[in-house]
């Protein structure tokens, strides 16, 4: 379910405060210490950190601990972040979690998100790059119940539609036409409470999470794909900023390999690596839902006639397409390139 | 004009330091806006934000009107019994302490999306100060005046609106003031849960919005907005208490001379 993005003003107020006493902080250690080395970040749990030549770095997520993120775990537990010589310290996300601020402030090295989020970003002057992308297609859909009687998405209409106002696929929906006939669209926060009781009501939902919770709780779902409506972002991407590639290349080739590499363990053998999800999860994780999430992942990650090689692999085309529709929805100006947010050039080399 | 210039000379300093911190701090846009950016998003966003004060304006007046009714009803029945206070005043309590963020998922489920439940999260938020206030009013009365009700065997009736109401006016006039900026907040928090099921977003659902596409100036520009829509509920209340309540609210105003 890694969907609701609502923060509170204050928070976000709060957060501001913080990066920038931080910063001020950061700046004064850097000045005695004299350090130009990376900052070495936090104390992560690598079982090799008495190693010298060992790289630490982090990684921030952009949701709780779930199986949308399993390639980067799977790196850590089977030992993969070692064998690339780095400590990887992976930072749990949630509800006010703010990649893009916390890799331009330099206080973590790597972050996860989803492409629109690199985009708009950008358009904010905050030059993130994605780096590789494990999903090809993107898990965003929307959830009816199958009593609803809806089977497309012209078919959402008088219903009420649980969605996070922040996504750019609110606005692209209402551009294609939809949503339109007394459709009442309120927020959505993580439960499938108001679906499972009113069957008036369609959700947000990632297509590997939430259905199961709906069908857990005795209702039958559909999911229309966002996919199929023409809005497919990259999900859970891997991205770093610009300075960072350039002055850390090595360990941000290294640091790919290992995502990729995480991702193709994860794919094929997913159990241990679930198991230590599940540890790290305080949200009701459960391991049928995580076991229900990396089955229901596979075709998104490695569809029809796509090679188990090229995984991560990101195309330009599609890239250009979703700059293109943002452009559209007036959300990211001409000066956002969709050529200078991503970068194919880390990938392993037979995924080229 | 003058009462104007100390706090023109404050805003100006304010604004000063925070470019000059962003300067020598070089503090990236997405984590603070400079006062400028700020200001261009708040001329592009202009009709976005003004449709947005008006709708979240609506709501947290219907929720402040509330309050003060309902508020003012409560504190009237607690001024008239001892036990009636001691019995509900700690639920009243209950309303100051009870964790908005908690419950509105609960409050939406029970109400619904809709405009009710913003101004219900309002009125939570904002009724306690009023109940505090108005009841201390009613009950700190003049003990000469009350003796001289007694001894014209006035009725409990007759001290409640001839000694007891117009005393509290003037407490009840310093509650709302506290209270105005609370409804401000209430409805724009309502709105992060709620949402605006209407034509049009309020603040707190626009905020969600910008701070979803990283767009920090048009956030700390809806921030403005909000504020000013507290100062504006903030200053009716004072044109009202100095004109219409005049009579009332001397000591409410002496604060301000």
């Amino acid at each position: 379910m890694p969907v609701i993005k609502e923060r509170k003003d204050k928070m976000a107020v709060k957060n501001l405060m913080e990066h920038y006493l931080r910063l001020q902080l950061s700046l004064l250690v850097l000045a005695m210490v004299g350090c130009s080395r990376e900052v070495p970040s936090t104390l992560g749990p690598g079982p090799s950190a008495a190693k010298a030549d060992v790289d630490k770095v982090s990684l921030l997520l952009n949701w709780y601990p779930e199986a949308e993120h399993g390639g980067f775990y799977a790196a850590q537990v089977h030992g993969i972040f070692d064998k690339y010589g780095l400590q990887v310290e992976i930072k749990p996300g949630g509800k006010t979690t703010v990649v893009p601020q916390e890799l331009t402030i330099g206080r973590i090295q790597f972050g996860v998100g989803n492409a629109d989020d690199v985009l708009m970003a950008r358009e904010q002057s905050a030059p993130l790059v994605a780096l590789m992308a494990p999903m090809q297609i993107g898990p965003r859909c929307i959830m009816v119940r199958e009593d609803s009687g809806i089977t497309s998405f012209e078919g959402l209409k008088n219903i009420t539609l649980q969605i996070d106002p922040a996504r750019p696929y609110v606005p692209f929906m209402k551009s294609k036409g939809l949503l339109t006939e007394n459709v009442k669209t309120v927020p959505y926060f993580g439960t499938v409470a108001q679906l499972v009781s009113d069957p008036k009501t369609a959700q947000q939902a990632y297509s590997f999470s939430e259905p199961l919770m709906a069908e857990q709780q005795g209702v039958k779902v559909r999911n229309l794909m966002m996919s199929d409506l023409g809005y497919n972002p990259y999900a859970s991407v891997l991205i770093s900023t610009e300075d960072y590639l350039k002055s850390h290349s090595e360990i941000t080739r290294r640091m790919v390999a290992a995502c990729v590499e995480g991702w193709s363990k994860y794919l094929a053998d997913p159990e241990e690596t679930n198991r230590y999800i599940l540890s790290q999860n305080r949200q009701g994780m459960t391991e049928e839902a995580l076991a229900y999430g990396v089955a229901n992942l596979k075709p998104l990650c490695l569809p029809e006639g796509f090679t188990a090689s090229r995984l991560g692999d990101m195309d330009a085309k599609r890239w250009e397409t979703l700059a293109s529709q943002l452009r559209d929805l007036k959300m990211i100006s001409d000066k956002v390139k969709a050529s200078e947010a991503f970068t194919t050039a880390f990938l392993p080399v037979q995924s080229q | 004009m003058r009462p104007l210039i100390p706090p023109l000379v404050v805003l100006g300093l304010l604004v000063i330091t925070w470019q000059a911190c962003i300067a020598i701090f070089k503090i990236h846009p997405i984590l603070l806006p400079s006062p400028f950016a700020v200001w261009q998003a708040l001329w592009t966003e202009r009709a976005v934000l003004v449709r947005a004060t008006l709708v979240t304006g609506a709501a947290a007046l219907c929720g402040l009107i509330s309050s003060i009714l309902l508020g003012a009803a409560i504190a009237v029945l607690f001024s008239q019994s001892a036990r009636l206070r001691s019995a509900f005043y700690p639920y009243v309590i209950f309303l100051q302490t009870v964790p908005i963020v908690a419950i509105a998922p609960l409050l939406i489920i029970w109400s619904g999306n809709n405009f009710r439940t913003i101004v219900l999260v309002s009125v939570i938020i904002s009724i306690f100060p009023i109940v505090s206030n108005t009841t201390a009013g009613l009950l700190s009365i003049n003990e000469n005046l009350r003796d001289l009700f007694r001894l014209n065997a006035a009725t409990r009736w007759q001290t409640l609106l001839k000694l007891r109401i117009p005393a509290a006016v003037s407490h009840l006039v310093l509650g709302t003031r506290i209270s105005c900026g609370l409804a401000v907040i209430g409805a724009i928090v309502g709105e992060f849960f709620v949402g605006n099921s209407g034509a049009y977003d309020g603040l707190g659902t626009i905020m969600t919005q910008w701070q979803g596409r990283q767009y920090t100036s048009a956030l700390m520009a809806a921030v403005l907005a909000s504020t000013l829509l507290g100062v504006l509920f903030f200053g009716s209340i004072n044109l009202l208490s100095r004109t219409l309540l005049r009579r009332w609210t001397i000591a409410a105003n002496l604060e301000a001379e």
